[in-house]
């Protein structure tokens, strides 16, 4: 194959098509979560939208935390799920009472069950699963705002008192997205309400398009590799016939 | 005799090696149907398709209703009007009577998936050479999702034949201009709108585009083939609304019982609202296009989730590697209409499917079964152009021109190809060898991970008339006593079509109740299965205390 002009533009062209869906999918599919307690009643919000609203009189004050459910879904993400940006706010005035972008690792948190670890982009994730806790406690009102990455499959606990007293916001993903709202009372899990959630199809538009790139990247990986064994063969091929023909001259 | 047969092999040496791969799939998914899926269907399409099977065999399309239908209609049969009936297109109950009157209907797929092995080999073989047809038979077969869903008694094995069937004259005939090939594209898919709906409305979209796309080709009368397969079409969807105006009585009215199980979250809905448009799409939403729970994003989020379980799937491969090799033809000049046709077969069942909100999860991401041969043909294709590719780097690579031809043409496809046959030892080893599950992995999503897991599959288990014979059951009316779909689906094609055999059986629907049904079948005896527990009962209708008892007989064991 002569690398034409031709070849090298189409070549361009295509790659940099590549590489633009690559960078447009490439932070992964991010969905924005709060969950703001205040005077009795909870809402929450999924990718910007009011999804539930409650009122519960249990107290709410206490830790927060969050447990990964494992990967009993890998197909579902395309990378690792995670965590960043945690903030927890004062409802009415907006001080920030706790900020954690994981840029300095999980101090902020104690590891409860499993291995978690903050990845090279600074996001809280965990290979398989495990629960964190943090560390401070908060009081009865407050809004947790947090960036959830590559599709939910996780827990996030709110007024968590010890392991049998606290509320629970369970996002797991069968086929589509659901969540439930618990209450945790004595260990026995008591169930509020539940929703279905959609995500923004600009973030599955992501998802499917990683897919199907960085599967592309792997191909072209191998190709790569290909190239540079038949070059190293041949390489030492023709050095070898070089020098077999210098012996016969 | 013997120098015939001679002559014939040497002209035909390429049917030797379809034939045997053909044999070998043959021969596994009937293995794999006898031995794991015991023979049974394990899915409620599979049971509504062979009763419907049973009714075509007996030159019928719908039967009477029997009496107390809660407690004898299989779950997603229709029943109207005193009639009742499946609500799958004609064309796999049609070939399943075929299994029928042989006395075997789980051996259909199986044959069907053996003649799409011989056809992808020559499909290959056509439009590419014989590596690729080959390479692309081998993929298919280690594919645990094609062993699977070839075992079933699912149409999609249907679906695959004759989505292969429909490219492979579509191809030939913008390749030939033929109007035959034509013809025979459009009745492939004709017949694939009679057992897959909206992959079909897919396939013929992307065919048409490309006659289209043949617009200007000298040589290429494009009307006049549009013409022919449009025809063809149109007649094939004809047939499609007159069978369903002969089970539910209106062209336009689809009847599609769905579990709640298979709905998916509110949003809303994309439907327009009036005239003959909306009364079509107010038809569609029944059946779940632009359903009543549909909206775009959940469309998409579902498509997003197939397309994910397909990935992993497929070929079984590790993650990054499934898709890896499919979209290198396109990488550089070489590429062909062939490839662009095949990419186009492969996205435009996802994409079709964004509109449909009830895409439901059996064996695998079941919906997109159709386009597998193209992904694997692709995916052989992106492999064959690595060889070729990388092989010809001596034309623009300095120092290496000396190079013995045999390593570009012999060494290097070596290499890739033992490369891609270890990823198929691996498949086939994890799927079939190896017992254990790796942590956090398991049968979620109705996925199948290893080869076991098919026993009992979605729960269904046909230890229940080995049970009663064990316990000299006869002329008896059995109560099967299950929360779940399959405890009474596993039987529920025992019955017959009339239900008039030696031994009727009946959903319990709680002693008291069972009662009414009791009274209607006065000759019979009467017992209870408990489906989980594996135990048999004998019902006393009137007990020491005047209420219906039980009386516990015996505990399953199966036979060693």
């Amino acid at each position: 194959m002569h690398a034409s002009r031709k070849t090298l533009i189409y070549v361009t062209c295509f790659h940099v098509v590549i590489l633009v869906i690559w960078l447009y999918s490439g932070t992964g599919a991010r969905s924005h979560l709060t969950i703001l307690h205040k005077n009795e009643t909870v809402s929450i919000s999924f990718g910007g939208k009011q999804i539930v609203e409650l009122k519960d009189s249990h107290d709410f004050s206490g830790k927060i935390g969050i447990n990964f459910l494992g990967t009993g879904n890998p197909p579902l993400c395309y990378a690792p799920q995670a965590v960043d940006n945690v903030i927890v706010s004062d409802p009415e005035t907006g001080r920030v009472l706790f900020e954690d972008t994981f840029d300095g690792g999980m101090h902020n948190w104690g590891v409860f069950r499993g291995k978690c670890s903050v990845t090279s982009d600074s996001r809280l994730s965990t290979p398989g699963s495990g629960t964190l806790i943090t560390r401070k406690s908060f009081p009865a009102d407050y809004r947790l705002d947090m960036d959830i990455y590559n599709g939910a499959n996780l827990d996030v606990y709110c007024g968590y008192k010890n392991p049998n007293q606290y509320f629970l916001f369970n996002f797991t993903i069968w086929r589509e997205l659901v969540m439930g709202v618990f209450r945790v009372t004595n260990g026995n899990r008591v169930f509020l309400q539940g929703h279905s959630l959609v995500e923004n199809p600009a973030e599955s538009l992501k998802v499917i398009l990683a897919r199907f790139i960085r599967s592309y990247a792997a191909g072209l990986l191998v190709l790569i590799l290909s190239i540079i064994f038949y070059y190293l063969i041949c390489l030492i091929v023709s050095l070898f016939l070089r020098k077999r023909n210098k012996v016969e001259a | 005799m013997n120098s015939s047969r001679k002559n014939w092999i040497e002209s035909h040496p390429d049917l030797i090696i379809p034939t045997v791969l053909a044999t070998i799939t043959l021969i596994l998914c009937l293995y794999i149907n006898v031995h794991y899926l015991e023979q049974i269907p394990h899915v409620q399409d599979s049971v509504n398709n062979l009763f419907q099977a049973r009714l075509f065999t007996q030159g019928k399309l719908y039967v009477k209703t029997p009496d107390f239908p809660d407690f004898f209609v299989p779950e997603l049969l229709v029943y109207k009007h005193g009639r009742m009936n499946a609500h799958y297109p004609f064309v796999f109950p049609s070939l399943m009577a075929l299994g029928v009157l042989f006395g075997a209907p789980w051996a259909v797929n199986p044959f069907i998936g053996a003649v799409s092995i011989f056809w992808l080999y020559y499909f290959g073989r056509r439009f590419y050479n014989w590596r690729v047809g080959l390479a692309g038979a081998i993929l298919l077969i280690s594919s645990p999702f094609f062993q699977c869903l070839t075992a079933s008694m699912m149409s999609h094995a249907t679906g695959l034949l004759l989505s292969l069937g429909g490219a492979y004259f579509a191809l030939k005939a913008l390749t030939h201009f033929r109007y035959r090939d034509t013809f025979f594209s459009a009745v492939f898919f004709g017949l694939l709108f009679n057992t897959r709906p909206l992959t079909a409305v897919a396939f013929v979209l992307v065919t048409s585009l490309f006659y289209l796309g043949h617009l200007r080709v000298s040589g290429f009368s494009f009307w006049k083939h549009f013409l022919v397969f449009s025809i063809v079409i149109i007649l094939f969807t004809g047939l499609f609304f007159y069978y369903n105006f002969l089970l539910s009585g209106k062209m336009m009215k689809f009847v599609s019982p769905v579990p709640a199980f298979d709905q998916l979250p509110a949003g809303k809905s994309a439907a327009p609202h009036s005239g003959i448009l909306n009364r079509f799409v107010k038809s569609l939403r029944e059946i779940g296009v632009f359903g009543a729970h549909y909206s775009f994003a959940t469309g998409l989020s579902n498509v997003k989730v197939l397309l994910g379980l397909f990935q992993v799937t497929a070929l079984n491969w590790p993650k990054w590697l499934n898709f890896a090799w499919f979209l290198i033809p396109f990488s550089f000049l070489n590429r062909r209409k062939t490839d662009y046709y095949l990419l186009a077969l492969f996205f435009s069942v996802p994409a079709a499917y964004v509109i449909y909100a009830r895409s439901a999860i059996m064996y695998g991401p079941r919906y997109l079964y159709e386009i597998m041969p193209f992904f694997i043909l692709l995916t052989v294709r992106g492999l064959e152009q690595t060889v070729v590719f990388a092989g010809s780097v001596n034309a623009w690579l300095p120092g290496i021109r000396k190079c013995p031809r045999i390593i570009p043409e012999i060494l290097l496809p070596a290499v890739l190809y033992c490369g891609m046959g270890y990823l198929v030892y691996g498949n086939v080893h994890q799927f079939w060898i190896e017992q254990r599950l790796p942590a956090g992995r398991s049968t979620t999503f109705g996925m199948v991970q290893r080869i076991r897991s098919l026993k009992g599959f979605n729960g269904v288990k046909a230890y229940v008339p080995t049970f009663l014979e064990q316990n000299g059951v006869h002329n008896a009316l059995v109560f099967i006593r299950c929360t779940k779909w399959w405890g009474y689906g596993s039987v529920a094609l025992e019955n017959g079509i009339h239900f008039d055999t030696d031994i009727v059986y009946a959903r319990d629907r709680g002693l008291n109740n069972d009662l009414k049904v009791i009274r209607a079948y006065p000759e019979r005896n009467y017992y209870l299965v408990d489906y989980q527990r594996k135990k048999l009962f004998r019902i006393i209708p009137v007990g020491a205390s005047g209420e219906p008892e039980l009386e516990e007989i015996a505990v399953y064991k199966p036979r060693k």
